[in-house]
């Protein structure tokens, strides 16, 4: 185990907020923190974690995107319960299973019952449907956590990008989404989906692409959703480009979500139930003309770097001129894309100041001027959980990296999975 | 200066080729560390959607960045390699190629 602790510093977001948001975001203020941070890796030499999930006891559940789920028991013994096609190892494996560029085993969320009916849930590309499509899967595991078995796919029709376009990034499984999470507010699951490169899906009403769908364990609509007329009614929320990350405020357990952006603006959202999230890439309107392959998300000048400002005015994230209605972000990276893909609320006294802020797992990879984001930020939102009233770079206590995934463990720790192949745990210490 | 002739007569070993520059590993390494290693990982294993390039040989990775400095796509991410390419000097890539696979061949 690698430890060692830091102090963790505050850095002044607030002067660049001040002139950067595109919305009409409160001028933010600086809050002091002094929370300390011990660090070890729990595991390593992994193959692209994606996401984790946790049993009281500390048993962490885990994916790799092309390799599939395992588990970590509390004696430290790692357990490999579902193989995707190809990999070897795996108590059981489903050939159906396939992973490509984004796409591949991705979010993994444990059953509020699991004590009683040993279910957990696996967020999957599969070639089981032409063509391709992403499922969630239930499975139920044994006793011994060495296994799993009664799969039941109870979603089947979540569009995977099948063919390359004239995009960056834009080989097949890209804007995949993949994170489910269960509310424990209404104890339903959550799952977040992404547009494919695909101008038609986001806002679609049949097409499950860019929703955060809002459902039962069998795969059943939460009856209260309530989308446009018309809609699945599987829709929590639609009209996005590529959620990845979702977590639920902990006083009113209301679903916020984080969003990749456009090369500009990464955003977190505050949903409303049968919300749009203002995303429309398709050409031939809100005053734009074609667009490579049918798609305006990254016009104009989609291959290089533009001022962000420009970028965003032409192809907004959130476009409340065509939807005046839509769900306006409470925070948009200064502008930024970086890669915000995950997030999580931190909770319990060990986390002092930072006691009830949400964290952002950024993996930005710098280009085209945008600086180089990998990091976790600290977003401190106001009582009510609906305004951004301080950010955080975390200062980390071992290299950075592209965070992934960011999950609270039972331990009152933060786990966050990194692409480079690890599994971090940051626990903060008194100083 | 001892170690410097060192590595860079082993990245000349190691690459097995005889090229119009000797490289210079801890040029490459700068290389790599600020353009590269964001997306392809400090031990260039890939991550996400970007492509592992420990193992691959010399020459592949030579032909692949002059291809892209050339502007010529190859694959889905050269909308992102070739801003980075079309920066680099023929001593810049022979620097790279030699530090990726003396580092981690």
């Amino acid at each position: 185990m690698l430890e060692r602790s830091l102090i963790s510093k505050t850095l002044p977001y607030a002067a660049a907020l001040a002139g950067s948001l595109a919305f009409a975001v409160p001028a933010v203020a600086l809050a002091a923190n002094t929370t300390s941070l011990q660090h070890s890796v729990v595991l390593e030499g992994l193959q692209a974690p994606w996401d984790m999930a946790f049993l009281p006891d500390g048993t962490m559940f885990f994916t790799e995107k092309c390799h599939g789920l395992s588990v970590l028991l509390p004696s430290g013994e790692v357990n490999k319960l579902l193989g995707m096609g190809g990999a070897e190892g795996y108590a059981t494996t489903a050939d159906d299973l396939v992973c490509e560029g984004q796409a591949g085993m991705n979010g993994v969320a444990v059953d509020p019952d699991f004590e009683e009916n040993r279910r957990i849930y696996v967020y999957s590309t599969s070639s089981m449907s032409e063509p391709r499509t992403n499922r969630v899967l239930r499975l139920e595991v044994n006793e011994d956590l060495s296994d799993v078995s009664n799969r039941t796919d109870i979603v089947d029709d979540i569009p995977y990008k099948v063919a390359e376009s004239d995009h960056p990034f834009g080989g097949p499984g890209a804007h995949n989404g993949g994170r489910i999470r269960f509310n424990p507010g209404d104890g339903f699951l959550y799952v977040t989906t992404g547009d494919n490169h695909n101008s038609e899906i986001p806002q679609s009403p049949t097409i499950m692409g860019s929703k955060v769908l809002r459902i039962d364990t069998d795969g059943n609509a939460a009856p209260d959703n309530a989308p446009p007329e018309g809609f699945d009614q599987r829709t929590y929320t639609y009209g996005h480009r590529n959620v990845q990350g979702i977590a639920f405020h902990p006083q009113t357990n209301t679903p916020i979500i984080v969003e990749h952006g456009p090369w500009h603006s990464d955003e977190i959202t505050v949903l409303v139930n049968g919300g749009n999230g203002g995303w429309d890439p398709r050409p031939n309107m809100a005053g734009r003309e074609d667009c490579p392959d049918d798609y305006c998300g990254y016009s104009p000048n989609q291959m290089e770097g533009m001022n962000r400002y420009e970028r965003a005015a032409f192809m907004p994230m959130t476009d409340l001129q065509t939807y005046p209605d839509a769900m306006k972000p409470i925070w948009d990276n200064n502008g930024w894309s970086q890669g915000s893909g995950s997030a999580e609320f931190l909770t319990g006294e060990q986390w002092g100041d930072w006691d009830g802020a949400m964290v952002v797992g950024v993996m930005g990879i710098g280009f085209g001027g945008t600086p180089i984001g990998q990091r976790i930020d600290v977003v401190q939102l106001n009582e009510e959980g609906t305004e951004v009233v301080d950010v955080t770079e975390m200062t980390l206590p071992m290299e950075a990296g592209r965070f992934r995934s960011v999950v609270q463990g039972p331990d009152g720790s933060l786990y966050t999975a990194v692409d480079e192949g690890m599994i971090h745990k940051l626990t903060p210490s008194a100083q | 200066m001892k170690n410097i002739l060192f590595r860079t007569v082993a990245a000349v070993l190691v690459s097995g080729q005889c090229s119009a520059f000797a490289q210079d590993l801890a040029a490459g390494e700068k290389l790599y560390q600020g353009s590269c290693r964001a997306c392809h990982g400090p031990s260039a294993q890939g991550m996400a959607s970007f492509p592992k390039l420990s193992g691959k040989p010399a020459e592949l990775l030579v032909e692949r960045l002059q291809t892209y400095r050339e502007g010529e796509k190859v694959g889905p991410n050269s909308a992102l390699m070739i801003p980075h390419a079309t920066k680099l000097t023929d001593e810049d890539i022979e620097n790279i190629a030699a530090y990726i696979t003396t580092s981690f061949p």
